[in-house]
């Protein structure tokens, strides 16, 4: 499986990032690695018999209703890249401009 | 609309659950707080943290899909749903794909146009709401408040079922109804309670394909679902009456404007990537608790209509108003269950009570029983139905018992045929022209003598009874 460098430039479009056009070699050798270590799975046998392995209880265990917020080591504020008046402060999307 | 055409519209609809806390975290879910003052790591998606369900939650969405009759699946899949977005800070969320927690219902409402429709529910599923994005706070930017982000919500897929706009809001109003009964929401769409998507197309009226749609988004109250779907319907039209063809997009409806553009988005923003959430196991319900929970569900609103029309003697549309919401047909049944007459009691809830909750928060501030003692105050000849009024508002105002405000008003009526024979005498002799007139065949002054009498008695005299006397007093020789 081969990862072509079109696909590694949708990929990155997607996820919003800037690759540089040296990095595109290196991104496709990794992600067509990833990809073929993945298709292994595809020996798997897929007839519905085998139960998928899940780390943890087979079902979900349920919270009670009740406020008990996890307390954050440091406020927003400390942490945003940008914060305002209690907002978190992102660039505006062009939609909206 | 142009005539020969026909709308078909299918709604997607997303409900906070009236839970105490988020759908994954312990954060408070009230509205309204600073913002971002009711966040934590899990639902600001901080490294490390872990979902942990909120079974009142689920037990919400358990109710919602059995009311409308849904299958709801023993078992089903938390998937990750991904997405960039500001106010999605994990960018993903955590919704259902291609196992949801229930399937194929119906939800029947009264059409405008159609009469009795039975519209089809595709699916309902949990899902977590995002965060809230501000684009006019500041310039050049966009605040993000994510105090949302994490509340539980459900997502309610109608079939394309719905052939006008008209209908489509009847639809809605229908299901808030029956989401309020529940007691699983508040549904209130200023609040972003409840949030409706709409999917439009249009066809020529007697065909059967499906054509092109578009999916308009940002409605934000229940008057607008109209306006929107009826804009978005006309411009579809106009575009293929023209030669051109609908494009599949999604528009924003602009409500000061009266009209929708579209998104600008790129193709690849609808590949949203879903796979099952791997930090949460399937979610398991047992016959049981689906059981235990379909026993419990309230009666809803369509068989409590016809309950009250049946046993009650009410009209249909009298039933209708008095079931309109839960907490108006609950106090309905206990005024009658103090002792009220049926009718006069759904006369005296549909009028004062309900214009006074109106001007009150919605409370209902007479309590049932003291509304039972009025009604039956008036029926019993104690009090004038505009005394009985003013009674009524100053029980709302003040509380106290009926008869006792009366009295301490004044306003109970005097039955005492002595004292009503008192006034009937100082009119008679007051209007002696009046009088003679009415001997003499002029029966019609009957009303004007019997005013003066309740003018003597400062409203206080039992009329019927007044009239009587003055009949009798009228009656015998002179």
């Amino acid at each position: 499986m081969s990862v072509t460098r079109d696909e590694v430039l949708r990929i990155a479009r997607l996820a919003e990032l800037e690759v540089d056009e040296e990095t595109l070699p290196e991104l496709s050798e990794q992600m067509s690695r990833i990809l073929d270590y993945v298709a292994q799975l595809s020996a798997v046998p897929a007839n519905g018999t085998v139960k998928i392995f899940v780390p943890g209880p087979d079902a979900i265990r349920f919270r009670t209703d009740e406020v008990s917020p996890w307390p954050l080591a440091f406020g927003p504020a400390e942490f945003a890249p940008a914060f305002k008046e209690g907002f978190f402060v992102v660039p505006r999307l062009d939609q909206f401009e | 609309m142009a005539s020969g055409w026909e709308t078909v519209i299918g709604l997607e609809t997303h409900v906070q659950l009236r839970t105490k806390s988020k759908m994954f975290c312990g954060c408070s879910t009230a509205f309204g707080a600073p913002p971002n003052t009711q966040v934590c790591p899990v639902c600001l998606g901080l490294p490390g943290a872990l979902p942990v369900p909120n079974g009142e939650a689920i037990r919400l969405a358990v109710r919602a899909a059995l009311a409308l009759g849904c299958t709801v699946h023993p078992k089903s899949v938390l998937a990750r749903k991904n997405y960039f977005y500001p106010d999605l800070p994990k960018g993903y969320q955590i919704s259902q794909h291609d196992q949801p927690l229930a399937t194929s219902g119906t939800l029947s409402f009264i059409s405008p146009e159609r009469g009795g429709v039975s519209a089809g529910i595709i699916r309902l599923h949990v899902e977590e709401d995002a965060g809230k994005s501000i684009h006019d706070r500041f310039p050049k930017a966009t605040a993000v408040d994510l105090n949302r982000s994490g509340v539980p919500l459900i997502e309610i897929v109608s079939a394309p079922d719905l052939r006008s706009p008209a209908e489509a809001r009847a639809y809605l109003l229908t299901l808030k109804q029956q989401l309020e009964y529940l007691g699983i929401s508040d549904c209130d769409m200023e609040k972003g309670s409840l949030r409706v998507d709409a999917n439009v197309s249009v066809r020529r009226a007697g065909a059967t394909e499906l054509n092109t749609r578009t999916e308009v988004k940002n409605i934000n109250s229940f008057a607008f679902v109209e306006k929107a779907l009826t804009v978005e319907r006309d411009r579809q039209i106009a575009v293929v009456e023209s030669g051109g063809a609908v494009m599949q997009q999604t528009m924003l409806y602009d409500s000061k404007e009266n009209a929708v553009r579209p998104q600008r988005t790129k193709e690849e923003s609808h590949d949203y990537r879903y796979f099952p959430e791997p930090d949460l196991p399937p979610l398991v319900l047992t016959p049981e608790f689906v059981a235990e929970q379909q026993s419990d569900l309230p009666e809803l609103p369509s068989a409590k209509r016809d309950r009250f029309a049946a046993q009650y003697a009410l009209s249909r549309e009298h039933a209708a108003v008095l079931t309109a919401s839960r907490a108006v047909a609950e106090y309905y049944e206990s005024v009658v269950h103090a002792g009220a007459e049926a009718q006069a009691a759904a006369n005296w809830v549909m009028t004062e009570a309900l214009a006074d909750a109106g001007d009150h928060q919605e409370q209902l501030r007479v309590p049932p029983a003291a509304l039972a003692q009025i009604v039956a105050l008036v029926k019993g000849g104690t009090l004038s139905h505009q005394a009985a009024k003013r009674v009524f508002a100053e029980v709302a105002a003040k509380g106290g018992d009926p008869r006792t405000v009366a009295e301490a008003l004044g306003l109970v009526q005097v039955a005492d045929t002595n004292v009503l024979a008192g006034w009937v005498s100082d009119v008679l002799g007051a209007h002696a022209t009046e009088v003679a007139r009415y001997r003499s065949g002029e029966t019609k002054l009957m009303g004007f003598l019997l005013g003066q009498v309740m003018r003597a008695s400062r409203g206080k005299a039992d009329p019927k009874l007044a009239q009587r006397v003055l009949e009798e007093k009228l009656a015998s020789a002179p």
